[in-house]
C-alpha cells in the first residue's frame, strides 16, 4: 500500500527522471534494415529469372563436358583404303576434326567401322535435335548439309528416323527412309557446320 | 509461420523511428551517460528484426523492444561493471546539464548507484511509466521480484530526494 510519502517520491521522481533532457538525434537506419517492397519484388524478380538460368547453365555445361570427354575416349585412327567397287569406306579419315560434336545416341544396328560401298545398311538415325551426324564404326559422319535447326525438318521421324545408309563413295553416305527422306553424310565437319551444343 | 509473415508486415523504419528514443532513455538510464548506449539501441532494434517472428503483431511493439534493450543494457551495465573499467557514478546524464538542480542531481546520482536491473525497473516505471505489472511483464520476472527492485530503488531515491528536500527547505 502506497503511502503519501511514496506518491509524493513517485511525483517528484517521475518528474526527474522522465523530463531529463536524454533524448538524442535519431541516426540512420542500421543495415539490418528490411528491404524497401520495390527493392524486394526487384530481388524476387532477379531471384526468379537468375535461378532457372543458372541451373540450365549448369547443366548444359555439364552435358557439353560429359560429351567432350566421350568424344575424346572414342578419338578416329584413321584408315583408308581403294575406292573400287568392293573397296570399304573411310570410317575414320585423316584430319581428326578440331570441333568436337557429341555423338548423337544409337538404338539400332551400328555401323560397321569398314562399311562397303554400295551396301545399304539398316540403321536408326538420330534425329531429335536435327539430322547433324551418325556414328561410324567409332568414328562421327558429319550431315552436309545439316538438316533441321534444333528440330528434325518436317516429314522425318523424331527422335529416331528408320531408314539405310548407303556408302557411295570412301568419303559420302547417304541415309534414306521408306518416305524418300534423304541426308548426306561425309566424315570430316562440312565449312559452317555449327558446332556442338546440348541436345536434351 | 503466419507469425512471421504478420512480423514482416510491420512497418520497421517506421517503428524505428518512433521508438528511438523510448529506447534510448531506457538504455541511458540503465548504462548512465556512456557511448555503449548508442550501440545497445542499435543492438536492441537488430535484435528485434532479427526475432521478429516471435512478436505477435496484436500486441505493442514499445514494451517488446523496450523489454529487448533493458536486458541488454543490462548486461551490458554488468560486464562494464565486472570488468572495473568505468564507474557510473561519475557519468550520470545530468552531469551535461549545469542548469540542474540540486535535487535532480542528487537524484541522478543515486540513480547511478543502483544495480543495472534495479535501474532498468526505474527507467520503466518513472520515465516509461509503467506500472508495477507491466514492468514485470516487460522484464520477464515475477511480480514479486519487480516490486521488491521497485520498493528498494523508491527507498534509496526517496531519501535522496529527503536528504536533498530538507536542505532545499532550510
Amino acid at each position: 500500500v502506497s503511502t503519501a510519502r511514496d506518491r509524493h517520491v513517485d511525483g517528484v521522481l517521475r518528474d526527474i527522471l522522465r523530463n531529463a533532457d536524454l533524448a538524442r538525434p535519431v541516426p540512420r537506419m542500421p543495415e539490418w534494415s528490411l528491404p524497401k517492397p520495390e527493392q524486394r519484388s526487384r530481388l524476387a524478380m532477379v531471384v526468379a529469372v537468375g535461378v532457372p538460368l543458372l541451373l540450365v547453365g549448369a547443366v548444359a555445361l555439364s552435358l557439353l563436358t560429359l560429351s567432350a570427354a566421350d568424344h575424346g575416349r572414342v578419338s578416329p585412327a584413321g584408315s583408308a583404303t581403294s575406292s573400287t567397287s568392293s573397296a570399304t569406306a573411310r570410317a575414320n579419315p585423316a584430319g581428326t576434326p578440331s570441333i568436337q560434336v557429341a555423338p548423337p545416341p544409337t538404338f539400332g544396328p551400328s555401323l560397321p567401322a569398314n562399311p562397303k560401298v554400295g551396301v545399304a545398311y539398316p540403321f536408326r538415325l538420330f534425329t531429335h535435335c536435327g539430322i547433324r551426324s551418325m556414328p561410324v564404326g567409332a568414328a562421327l559422319w558429319y550431315a552436309n548439309p545439316q538438316l533441321g535447326d534444333i528440330n528434325p525438318p518436317p516429314g522425318w521421324g523424331n527422335p529416331f528416323d528408320d531408314g539405310t545408309v548407303t556408302f557411295t563413295s570412301s568419303t559420302t553416305a547417304v541415309f534414306s527412309d521408306p518416305r524418300g527422306n534423304r541426308a548426306s553424310f561425309v566424315p570430316q565437319i562440312p565449312g559452317g557446320h555449327p558446332s556442338a551444343f546440348p541436345c536434351f | 509461420v503466419d507469425l512471421v509473415e504478420k512480423a514482416s508486415q510491420v512497418d520497421w523504419e517506421g517503428a524505428y523511428l518512433e521508438h528511438y528514443d523510448a529506447v534510448y532513455r531506457l538504455a541511458r538510464v540503465v548504462l548512465g551517460d556512456h557511448s555503449e548506449v548508442a550501440d545497445v539501441v542499435q543492438m536492441t532494434f537488430e535484435a528485434a528484426y532479427r526475432s521478429r517472428g516471435r512478436f505477435d503483431v496484436g500486441r505493442p511493439l514499445r514494451p517488446w523492444l523496450l523489454g529487448i534493450a533493458a536486458h541488454k543494457a543490462v548486461d551490458v551495465a554488468r560486464r562494464r561493471r565486472l570488468m572495473g573499467w568505468l564507474r557510473l557514478p561519475e557519468n550520470h546524464p545530468s552531469s551535461e546539464h549545469p542548469g540542474e538542480t540540486a535535487l535532480e542531481r542528487a537524484v541522478w546520482a543515486e540513480v547511478a548507484k543502483l544495480s543495472p536491473s534495479h535501474r532498468a525497473v526505474v527507467g520503466l516505471h518513472w520515465v516509461h511509466g509503467y506500472d508495477l505489472v507491466e514492468v514485470a511483464a516487460i522484464l520477464g520476472v515475477p511480480a514479486g521480484t519487480a516490486r521488491s527492485r521497485l520498493y528498494s530503488a523508491r527507498r534509496r531515491l526517496g531519501a535522496a530526494l529527503g536528504g536533498e528536500e530538507q536542505e532545499a527547505s532550510t
